[in-house]
């Protein structure tokens, strides 16, 4: 008699390959890519989520659908995996997303401070930040009032180093929302989700460290004038306690347990204003060239005058 | 280079062969087993993790071997559940195949649907318990022990019975519980 143990541990070691072998260096790039995406990757989700259940939910057009929510979001979180073996282009970020306001914060993409904003129901603020050294981490206050009075659920704020408008930095928010093994969204366990209760005019505070590294292959941030641009999302959840067909109500028993599927009821992105700052050094000229690639010019099709 | 770099390049150069010798087993596939091993590379050391040496990212990456199969079979079910728009629907291999006794293990295991191999693999490969492949592959506790006796029976049929096939039903084992990395792979 065999143990089952055994004859598969056998298999492993007569496997048939001969040949095959494992590139370090391709999977290397494609980890520099993806770090370098890891912020706009999350972002991709949280903006996706945060903005089509914001604009859904709570945004002038009223619309609602969790579907469109979550296509948005396979979408967006397919176009990492997909990314080809070769450094972030600019402009191959945000492709996956269909050219749409999705694709917002997106690594080595040009960035609307003004676009990060949603209806919101918290204003935060960043004050003036110090001249930094290379490599370091920048110390950032934020503070918070709040313009409504709600339970909102929330993790410490996420942060895009602007150059010249273009992101080339990133501390990603971590994502409340994630979803799970059969693609339903649900509350992501790794993050522990910080519950505000706001009452309207109450004021609060994070204190953030940015690393000054590039996006792309978290090299430092050389010397320059930066922006840095800081938001942070909220959501809104319900009790689940619906089955018996009942409204959901808003108390504060509603929570977010990680894990679970939530019932979102609202959402927003607050988003400071830019705040400049700089790293200190002898500037450089075209930082970012080698990051930033010109695509090759369109070739024009052949024009067919047949009809 | 960076300390996730030189990590990886000693995980692959010590270890290569015995992770593409397991992807092996979880997928049956040489040229498949170069993929997922390659991609669960990419998917562990994407995520930052200070202080991660070798021999822990060989655990992560076994992990993630198993998550993108998985995560590839789902996706081909997606597909497949369009597919039919496009083309003519092609015979979806979700069934048992016909195993003839005496057949090598590997053989057997091929004959296993996707997510009853994984169960499998990590149960009598990994020495997982019963709820750490649930977490692992993100289906329920009743589901795995279904998987698994459905695959020991099926794999018995070919091979005779397991000295180990009594584990099925096992309770979880601490020291494997232990030994479990918890997976933090995106599923």
């Amino acid at each position: 008699m065999v143990k089952l143990s055994d004859a598969l541990r056998g298999a492993a070691d007569r496997a048939p390959l001969d040949g095959v072998s494992v590139s370090t260096h391709a999977a290397a790039r494609r980890v520099s890519v993806n770090r370098g995406m890891r912020g706009a990757a999350t972002g991709i989700v949280g903006v996706t989520a945060i903005g089509v259940i914001a604009f859904g939910i709570i945004g002038p057009n009223g619309f609602s659908s969790s579907s469109d929510a979550e296509f948005a979001t396979d979408a967006a979180a397919e176009v990492a995996p997909s990314q080809p073996d070769l450094p972030a282009v600019a402009g191959d970020a945000g492709a996956g997303a269909a050219g749409s306001q999705l694709a917002w914060g997106v690594c080595g993409q040009a960035t609307d401070p003004d676009a990060a904003r949603g209806e919101t129901g918290v204003a935060i603020h960043v004050g003036s930040l110090p001249a930094a050294e290379p490599g370091a981490l920048l110390p950032v206050s934020v503070t918070g009032t709040a313009l409504t009075t709600e339970n909102l659920y929330t993790t410490d704020p996420g942060a895009l180093i602007l150059w010249n408008g273009i992101v080339v930095g990133s501390l990603p928010q971590e994502a409340i929302l994630t979803f799970g093994p059969a693609d339903e969204q649900i509350v992501n366990p790794d993050v522990e989700p910080i519950k505000e209760s706001l009452t309207e005019g109450d004021t609060f505070g994070y204190d953030l460290d940015v690393p000054l590294q590039n996006c792309w292959d978290s090299k430092d941030l050389p010397a320059g004038n930066y922006e840095l641009l800081v938001t942070q999302e909220y959501f809104e959840f319900a009790d689940s306690g619906t089955a018996n067909g009942e409204e959901p109500t808003l108390d504060d028993g509603a929570s977010a347990v990680p894990g679970q599927t939530p019932n979102i009821v609202g959402g927003f992105r607050a988003a400071a204003d830019a705040a400049a700052f700089t790293i200190s050094g002898t500037p450089i000229d075209d930082p970012f060239g080698e990051y930033l690639l010109v695509p090759a010019q369109p070739i024009e099709p052949p024009i067919d005058s047949t009809p | 280079m960076t300390d996730w770099r030189d990590t990886m390049n000693e995980l692959v150069r010590n270890r290569e062969r015995a992770l593409l010798g397991y992807a092996y087993v979880v997928c049956g596939d040489p040229t498949q087993a170069q993929d997922l091993v390659q991609d669960a590379l990419v998917r562990t050391f994407s995520k930052p993790r200070p202080g991660l040496t070798a021999a822990k990212a060989e655990g992560y990456v076994r992990r993630a071997i198993t998550s993108v199969y998985i995560d590839g079979y789902r996706r081909s079910q997606r597909w497949q559940r369009v597919q039919h728009l496009f083309k003519p629907a092609e015979t979806t291999r979700d069934e048992f195949g016909q195993v003839e006794a005496g057949s090598d293990v590997a053989e057997a295991l091929a004959t296993l649907p996707p997510r009853v191999r994984a169960c499998v693999v990590l149960r009598y490969f990994d020495d997982l318990t019963v709820p750490a492949i649930a977490s692992t592959l993100g289906i329920a506790a009743g589901t795995v022990k279904r998987y698994l006796s459905d695959g020991l029976s099926q794999l018995e049929l070919a091979l005779g019975t397991f000295e180990d096939a009594s584990l099925r039903n096992a309770a979880p084992s601490p020291a494997a519980d232990a030994a479990a990395p918890r997976s933090s792979e995106g599923q």
